[in-house]
């Protein structure tokens, strides 16, 4: 019985060891764990990343903590955007506030707070005159930065705002969650273009992506799909395991093929590229992925996690599969 | 032995507490249930004394099932069904239902009260509970040996060995969920039941024991809104 407990407790903790030791990883320097959101610069050398109710952004070079923004939020900040442009960077929180902050001295421009529920999802217009964010009990809005008023509020989501999107030309929005439909509105009219119905539970995350003339989701039905919008028809791309959370893309126009990562719930990774997959595992859900740009052109990706803080990952050092 | 199992406890729970899960909507308990029948070798009846049939069981083994929906940070309801069996009728002074056994099914809607959720730390994975529930059952008494004496007629002979009977009452627990990963845990109840029973075939008009239960927790249903 002793020999039999002892082997029980060695299996134990080599569990525990191979399991934290399996990717080799740069850890970035938040204060919480919790990471929920994180976005990279235009110019991809900055990430800023929610931190509790403060923003901190790091160099993605050196993983040296460039500043952090702090003061606007009263609780916890759930999303976060940096203008194409970046002079400026977009957080909305638990306390149903949208804050903007000057970029370069970290100071608030304006805070936003005529939204009543959690702000979910935000993202800047390409023309940074813009920002959509979404919120938790359903509404989305349209804000105008130069004008400071609310353009437009989208009402048609029957549940949560999970994911927002606008097209590269910023000529569509996309606005998806919990009530399966990924809607597809015009920019200029705010009429509603389409409704996409394909995910058979909550859509978590969308993107744009070939210049928009396609778009990918997924979601708690552990889909991935593809959308044809010009067809307005659907592939799926792939199912995982768990519910996926987060989903980014890297276009390459120069041999038409795209680069996707995907995070799930359970804490794998994927990143399918044209010769297969990537996969790694952590020991959190993922809550964003980020492909970061490398001059060596080995792939590196950033990944914000509900338990193990903000994450460098190098796709060299994970498991390769067909 | 017993001191490295339990160092290698703690620092099990230290090490994981940083392993952050997420809370789930819905879980559900599957277990192995052993326990004692409290009570006296003699039973009262108003007035009226015999060896009593519940309290001299010796052994109370079972399985129990629970599903549990949370509805808020700090309560918890669901329904939860045990069928035990009681066996090993033992007295000292009296040998009335040697060899006799009890085979029972029990219903219990289950309110429970529990510890919050949190983000981190212990209470990210253990849950601290105690809970109330009403108890229907349906009890199915076999004995070995008639205490009548019947001559002649067989079928009243075999009717006076099996006995079937709805019981009702109340059970009172405690207990604690230890998750190990998003999907599975484990857990241990300690709960007390009185129940009112009554048979032709023995005198008792209730019954009490103390119940443990442990076994796995399947978290079935993980909450949407659980990043915000």
């Amino acid at each position: 019985m002793k020999y039999f407990y002892s082997i029980l407790l060695l299996i134990f903790f080599a569990g525990i060891i191979s399991a934290k030791g399996k990717n080799k990883e740069t850890t970035y320097t938040t204060e919480g764990k919790f990471v929920y959101d994180a976005s990279l610069s235009a110019n991809g050398k900055v990430i800023i990343c929610t931190d509790n109710t403060a923003l901190k952004a790091f160099s993605v070079t050196t993983g040296n903590l460039i500043g952090s923004f702090t003061g606007g939020h009263r609780s916890k900040v759930l999303c976060v955007a940096q203008s194409p442009d970046s002079t400026m960077v977009a957080s909305g929180g638990s306390d149903s506030t949208v804050v903007l902050w000057d970029y370069l001295t970290r100071s608030i421009i304006q805070r936003i707070t005529f939204a009543t529920g959690k702000i979910t999802s935000i993202k800047f217009s390409p023309d940074n005159q813009f920002i959509l964010f979404g919120c938790s009990n359903s509404p989305a809005y349209l804000y105008d930065l130069k004008e400071h008023k609310k353009i437009n509020e989208f009402i048609d989501q029957k549940m949560d705002v999970t994911s927002v999107a606008f097209s590269p030309n910023g000529s569509l929005i996309a606005i998806a969650g919990g009530d399966k439909i990924i809607r597809l509105y015009n920019s200029a009219d705010f009429q509603l273009r389409t409704e996409l119905k394909g995910h058979t539970n909550w859509v978590r995350s969308i993107c744009f992506y070939n210049n928009g003339q396609n778009l990918i989701s997924c979601g708690d039905d552990n889909k991935i799909i593809q959308w044809n919008l010009s067809k307005g028809n659907f592939s799926k791309m792939n199912t995982l395991k768990d519910w996926i959370l987060c989903v980014d893309i890297l276009n390459n126009a120069s041999n038409k093929s795209n680069m996707f990562v995907f995070g799930t719930m359970n804490g794998s990774i994927t990143i399918k590229y044209a010769y297969g997959f990537y996969k790694a595992k952590l020991n959190s859900p993922v809550s964003k992925v980020l492909i970061l740009p490398t001059q060596s052109g080995l792939i590196e990706i950033a990944v914000a996690t509900l338990g193990s803080g903000l994450i460098q990952l190098h796709a060299v050092d994970m498991k390769v599969s067909d | 032995m017993k001191r490295i199992i339990l160092i290698s406890l703690i620092v099990f729970l230290q090490v994981n507490v940083f392993g952050q899960l997420l809370d789930n909507r819905a879980n559900f308990q599957i277990g192995y249930e052993t326990g004692i029948n409290l009570g006296k070798e003699l039973f009262n009846n108003q007035g009226i004394m015999a060896p009593s049939f519940y309290s001299n069981f010796k052994s109370l083994n079972g399985i129990t099932f629970k599903g549990i929906l949370k509805l808020s940070e700090h309560i918890s309801t669901g329904l939860s069904t045990s069928i035990l069996y009681n066996s090993d009728w033992e007295s000292q002074h009296y040998s009335s239902y040697i060899k006799s056994n009890e085979k029972s099914i029990s219903i219990k809607p289950v309110f429970q009260y529990h510890t919050a959720f949190k983000d981190k730390n212990i209470f990210n994975r253990l849950k601290l509970y105690g809970e109330v529930s009403p108890v229907i059952g349906f009890s199915a008494v076999s004995l070995a040996y008639s205490n009548f004496d019947v001559i002649g007629d067989a079928d009243l002979k075999s009717q006076l060995l099996k006995s079937n009977n709805i019981y009702y009452g109340l059970s009172l627990g405690g207990g604690a969920e230890y998750k190990i990963t998003n999907r599975i845990g484990v857990f241990a109840n300690l709960s007390i039941q009185e129940h009112l029973i009554e048979s032709p075939i023995y005198i008792d008009n209730r019954r009490s024991a103390l119940t443990l239960s442990i076994g796995t927790v399947l978290s079935l249903a993980k909450y949407k809104r659980f990043n915000y």
